[in-house]
């Protein structure tokens, strides 16, 4: 691993901007600021059942608990009702129905959390069971949905050829379980508007949702956000009802509000990844090329659309992960259940779309025979099938390369006639060893999303404030920013501050998720950076007569044989009344897709990785340890190597829970039974691979983004795949078939595998 | 008023704040928001601080479920304490931080309270492993990192040149002297005389709590208060074992770290330690008692099948009136229904001490597998005669019934056989009983089905001395 170096321009390792405020507990997150003594803490009220009609509120005993100083139901909110993100569906209280267990219903401000909390469970609620659909089977029996199905590909797909596969696969969802739970503060301002920090992903969305429930314009709103403890995706959408709820009491008891959701409200009230089923037909040859597929994504999406419209559209761009079909028809399907609406988490529906298709090239090379490495490797996207099944053309695709490369690194053939040794010599202990592919399109596929801002003041002294709309959630985006801007000045990073994310710096912000921050805020950063440098050049030109090349490096300027100190130079343009205050603003270019057709080009370009797990299982119990994970990881020419690394293992490690140990599970009535950390279990320290080799792939993006990086927050989530699929192989080698391994594979789910391939 | 020391400091505190959860009073009272809140159920460690008793031992603890009261007579160390604005990090807090070790934040001063905690506890000879720092952050949840930065910091600490000084430093802002006055809210007795004075005063409003690890959950998840706690961890007598006339004799207020301490050098007692490696974590093990685990009367409970296995007998015990010892397979009555009386104490537990005749086996199936719940847990007892044929046998389980469970007709049926030697005929009868005894439920944590295939396979594993064991694979 490479040493860090406390201060360095782009490419350095440098540490987290906020690493000594992390490490000393002095990082502030919502609920550890200051609020004036007066301030009131807020509950919700809700039913433990599934879909109701409420009846009867009462709310007396609620009213004269001690602390509560106000208690609000839909009838007192002043302006619009639903926070919808996208679409309508998500009011901000229940008020007839009860769509979900536990649906706020109600909302008390207390003077404290506890008081609250404790006020709110003294309601009388009365309500009476409706119909409800609370499994994704039924759902689908019904084709009940939140938004009408999408056809893509061949609209008239016959699936044909000397061998077919069909099946489906169960892919759960998983809870976000940021360690930071959901919180805002609100704070009402002396002229009507209202001042919210929240712990969002998405401070503009958060700044429309106050508006439109205060009925209020955008103007009177400010939110801020200086860092998130984690968010995942958690804290896209999720995050804007708290942040209403405060302002709404902040708007009516002139006070300051805060709203932080404890562990089981916030596991139970917000949405959680989508659970999916993938089915599908799928032919190919002898030699185990693809041919047609028929592919059916069925999800979850809860009671309303929420995000789900582009979540599962990334699940059908991603379900045919980096292979090419003579042709495919994809077909996603987003089923209504009476359930917390689902969101966006970490791969947006590309890791429950590419899971599938790697299930399935395994079955294909179990039935055949073969390598699933080779047959992974054959249908890669290659020179004559180099374009998607939705049109876009692959460039710069060096997935097959890479493959090549970590397999020889990991030592993969030896490795996989070692495990099918091992196997042959133990009767109960089993091992598997995998290596899978990831593609992964970079970009919102909504396409205004792709835009962001960025504004940047330099200062009489030398030094540098940054803000852009991107948002800090752990993944290190602003130290990447700071790192741009400091090299573009040739400045140590000591001089650059970044201040905390607001509404009223960088209007009209697009979410920081797709993995787009550091791609679309670092070209912001870049555009502003540049715009004042240039005003600096000319300032030389016009006052200094400079006609050479300017070269700003260690806090010096350089032109020709003539060297000015940059803190003198910028003093000295402030005196002759040059702006030393720029915004910028990057729009990524050449998107567009026909959503209905799904046809055109949704992404910028691919982020591509491979990785390499061995595992094995104990067959007789299912228990299973996780041996070796080999990682290469394309991060082009990386900004920030060593942050580039924490989001590579770390989403690593995640996407292993999903895949592995975390279960959620719900009633028959759509009551989250895995409601706290003691029955949904994330991994620990132990399950971080004891062999973890990382390594990054280092070729500058052929595509022009920012210093020819690639975006990495997402890619790495999806992949520990190899890990299911090793101990799908492994569950295979306690009999003669490839099983049915559902997601999660926890213990219980690999020890019915291993039944199943025994029979 | 009362004391409450904090990173050296003595703190004046009112008698309800001994009620009240640590974390809150570091945090609104103290305004020390380094530790912080990430679950409120001592399951993420995020909350995590240092305590060193008046005796000197050091442990973390969740301070999500701990009552304050618990900890008054203890100096308690936040992350604040580690170095003030001035003062050179911790290495801990280097490591962490030039390594990378920290990306939301959120978790890390759990993190780093727990990696100090182990550096304190540690000799300079006992350099730790990898393995050693995994095991030290068993207790804490970190959902960005993956945890490699993290342990790799962990053993960059260990090798800094600045340790030593750094956790010398900390011992001494840790020893401080405390007096603890009584309270009428939060009585800690240390005497039976005592404990019967307290229970007197407090009547039936006084909560008891005996580590808090479950207890304090009413107080975080369900929002009760309570008035009135009484502490039996003072109890000196019901601390600790003792092992007379061949009875092994535990004190119900032991702790789980102390149980672990003590079996650790006893090689029958293997099976207990594994468990015990696998109960809780760190933070839980040191505040968790034996007999909170007991009493608690959770199916799912580690200790009982163990306790059930070995036929022990617990000691009930009415302050100021007398005693009596209980078989443990007549203590459970229903689902989370004991037989101690209202005004008795689960005070001590005994059981006769293994010889070389004897085998203790216990198996513990969780989803995952550090720091979680049982979906079932299974201990053998079998004695041997000669040619090492069982000549009798217990098994017990958790997590298959309302209760914990004896199964007589389990282990009969293991009668006669030969450890090793038996096969899949030979305990056809042994697995039918188990069709026949056990009828679990499905639930969040396993299906019935399961729970019940993964006891057959427990009583394999007993008998058969499989050779196959999958962390010998790691």
């Amino acid at each position: 691993m490479m040493s860090a170096s406390l201060d360095g321009p782009v490419g350095v390792p440098v540490p987290h901007e906020s690493a000594r405020a992390h490490v000393t507990g002095r990082a502030r997150y919502v609920d550890d600021l200051d609020v004036p003594a007066d301030a009131l803490h807020i509950a919700t009220g809700y039913i433990d059942c599934g879909r109701a009609s409420i009846t009867e509120v009462d709310l007396t005993a609620v009213r004269s608990a001690p602390g509560v100083v106000d208690v609000v139901t839909a009838a007192d909110v002043p302006g619009q009702l639903d926070i919808g993100a996208v679409f309508p569906g998500d009011p901000l209280l229940a008020a007839e129905e009860v769509s979900f267990s536990r649906q706020p219903i109600f909302a008390v401000a207390a003077t404290s959390l506890r008081l609250a909390q404790q006020a709110a469970r003294l309601a009388q609620v009365k309500a009476e069971d409706l119909e409800g659909v609370y499994t994704l089977d039924e759902a689908d029996a019904q084709e009940t949905e939140v938004l009408p199905s999408r056809v893509w590909g061949v609209t008239d797909v016959s699936v044909e050829g000397p061998h077919k596969i069909t099946g489906r696969y169960q892919i759960g969802g998983q809870e976000h379980f940021y360690l930071e739970g959901q919180a805002a503060l609100a704070a009402p301002m002396d002229d009507g508007g209202v001042f919210v920090v929240s712990s969002t992903q998405h401070p503009d969305e958060v700044q429309h949702a106050v508006a439109d429930v205060l009925g209020i314009p955008l103007t009177m709103v400010v939110v801020e956000c200086q860092r998130m403890g984690g968010a995942f995706g958690g804290k896209e959408s999720q995050a804007a009802s708290l942040a209403c709820m405060a302002a709404l009491f902040a708007y009516r008891t002139g006070r300051t509000v805060r709203y932080r959701m404890p562990r089981h409200d916030d596991m139970h009230q917000t949405g959680k990844r989508h659970e999916f089923q993938w089915r599908y037909e799928i032919s190919c040859t002898e030699q185990g090329e693809l041919l047609q597929g028929d592919i059916d994504l069925v999800a979850n999406c809860g009671h309303s659309p929420d995000l789900s419209a582009g979540i599962v559209e990334r699940a059908m761009f991603h379900a045919t992960n980096a292979y090419a079909f003579e042709s495919v028809r994809v077909r996603g399907h987003y089923r209504r259940l009476n359930q917390v609406s689902h969101t966006a988490f970490r791969g947006f529906g590309g890791p429950q779309g590419m899971l599938g298709i790697e299930a399935a090239l395994d079955d294909i090379a179990y039935q055949l025979e073969l390598d699933p490495f080779d047959v992974r490797l054959k249908n890669l996207y290659r020179e004559g099938a180099n374009q998607t099944y939705y049109g876009q053309n692959v460039e710069g695709f060096w997935l097959r390369e890479m493959m090549l490369s970590l397999a020889k690194d990991c030592d993969y053939q030896a490795r996989r006639a070692a495990v099918e040794a091992f196997n042959d010599s133990h009767q109960h202990l089993k091992k598997g060893i995998a290596l899978t592919p990831v593609q992964f399109g970079i970009s919102f596929t909504t396409k205004h999303l792709n835009q962001a801002g960025a504004l940047v003041h330099l200062y009489r002294d030398g030094s540098l404030q940054l803000n852009h709309g991107g948002t800090e959630m752990g993944q290190g985006l602003h130290t990447k920013m700071k790192q741009i801007a400091a090299d573009v000045f040739g400045i140590p990073l000591a001089q650059v501050r970044h201040t905390a994310t607001r509404t009223d710096k960088v209007p009209n912000a697009s979410p920081t998720a797709a993995s787009s921050g550091s791609d679309m805020n670092g070209m912001a950063v870049l555009a502003a950076c540049t715009t004042l440098k240039s005003r600096l050049e000319d300032f030389l030109k016009t006052h200094f007569d400079v006609d050479t090349e300017v070269v700003f490096a260690e806090g010096r300027v350089t032109a020709g044989d003539r060297v000015f100190d940059f803190v003198g130079l910028v003093n000295a343009a402030y005196l002759e009344r040059v702006s030393l205050s720029a915004t910028g603003y990057y729009a990524t270019p050449g998107l567009g897709i026909d959503k209905e057709r799904g046809w055109g080009n949704p992404f910028l370009y691919f982020a591509y990785g491979v990785s390499a797990s061995e595992v094995v299982i104990d067959t007789r119990t299912g228990e299973y340890r996780m041996l070796r994970a080999d990682i290469l990881h394309d991060v082009g020419a990386s900004l920030n190597e060593a942050i580039d690394i924490g989001q590579i293992e770390g989403g690593f490690v995640q996407g292993l829970g999903w895949l592995t140990c975390e279960e959620l599970v719900f009633d028959d009535q759509g009551r989250l039974a895995s409601n706290g950390p003691a029955n949904y279990k994330i991994p620990t320290a132990d399950m971080c691979p004891p062999d973890f080799r990382i390594a990054l792939f280092r070729r500058p993006n052929p595509v022009s983004t920012i210093y020819r990086s690639k975006a990495v927050g997402e890619p790495p989530l999806m992949l520990p795949i190899s890990a299911w699929c090793a101990l799908r192989q492994a569950c295979a080698a306690n009999g003669h078939k490839l099983p049915r391994l559902p997601v999660p594979a926890t213990p219980e789910a690999v020890y019915w595998a291993a039944q199943e391939a025994a029979r | 008023m009362h004391t409450l020391t904090v990173n050296g400091l003595t703190h004046q505190i009112g008698d309800s704040a001994l009620t009240k959860s640590l974390l809150d009073v570091l945090r609104e009272d103290l305004k020390l928001r380094g530790t912080k809140e990430g679950c409120a159920s001592g399951d993420c460690g995020a909350c995590t601080v240092i305590v060193r008793s008046q005796k000197g031992d050091v442990s973390t603890l969740n301070s999500c479920i701990t009552p304050v009261g618990a900890v008054a007579d203890s100096s308690v160390l936040t992350v604040e304490g580690l170095s003030s604005v001035e003062e050179p990090l911790h290495p801990v807090q280097t490591a962490l931080m030039t390594g990378h070790g920290a990306q939301c934040g959120f978790c890390t001063p759990g993190f780093v309270m727990s990696m100090v905690a182990d550096q304190l506890v540690r000799s300079d000879a006992d350099a730790p492993l990898r393995d050693d720092v995994v095991v030290s952050i068993g207790g804490n949840l970190c959902r960005c990192t993956g945890y490699r930065p993290i342990i790799d910091a962990g053993l960059a600490a260990w090798a800094s040149e600045d340790r030593a000084s750094a956790n010398e430093a900390l011992v001494e802002r840790l020893t401080v002297p405390i007096s603890v006055d009584a309270s009428p809210s939060y009585q800690r007795p240390g005497t039976l005389d005592e404990l019967a004075e307290a229970v007197q005063a407090g009547g039936h409003d006084a909560t008891i709590v005996a580590g808090s690890t479950d207890l304090w959950l009413r107080v975080t998840q369900a929002y009760e208060d309570f008035d009135t706690l009484i502490d039996i961890t003072g109890m000196e007598a019901w601390r600790g074992v003792e092992v007379r006339d061949g009875v092994v004799e535990i004190g119900a207020a032991t702790t789980h770290a102390e149980l672990l301490r003590y079996f650790e050098g006893l090689p029958q007692y293997s099976a207990v330690v594994d468990m015990l490696h696998r109960f809780g974590s760190p933070q839980i093990r040191a505040r968790g008692t034996l007999g909170g685990n007991l009493a608690n009367g959770s199916p799912v409970a580690d200790w009982p099948p163990i306790l059930l296995a070995l036929s022990a007998e617990i000691e009930l015990t009415r302050p100021g009136v007398g005693s009596r010892w209980l078989p443990i397979r007549e203590f459970y009555l229903g689902y989370r229904t004991t037989a101690l009386e209202n005004g008795e104490f689960l005070s001590r537990v005994r059981f006769v001490a293994l010889n070389e005749n004897q085998s203790l086996h216990v198996y513990k199936i969780s989803k995952r597998l550090e720091d979680d719940i049982s979906s079932v847990l299974g201990a053998f007892l079998f004695d041997f005669g000669d040619q090492g044929v069982i000549n009798s046998a217990s098994a017990a389980f958790g997590g298959m019934a309302a209760t914990p469970l004896l199964v007589a007709e389990i282990a009969d049926a293991l009668l006669g056989l030969t450890p090793g030697q038996a096969d899949e005929a030979a305990l056809a009868p042994a697995f039918r009983q188990v069709e026949v005894s056990l009828k679990p439920i499905g639930d969040v944590r396993a299906s019935g089905l399961y729970r019940t295939a993964m006891v057959v396979e427990m009583i394999r594993r007993a008998v058969s001395f499989s050779t196959e064991v999958i962390d010998d694979v790691r």
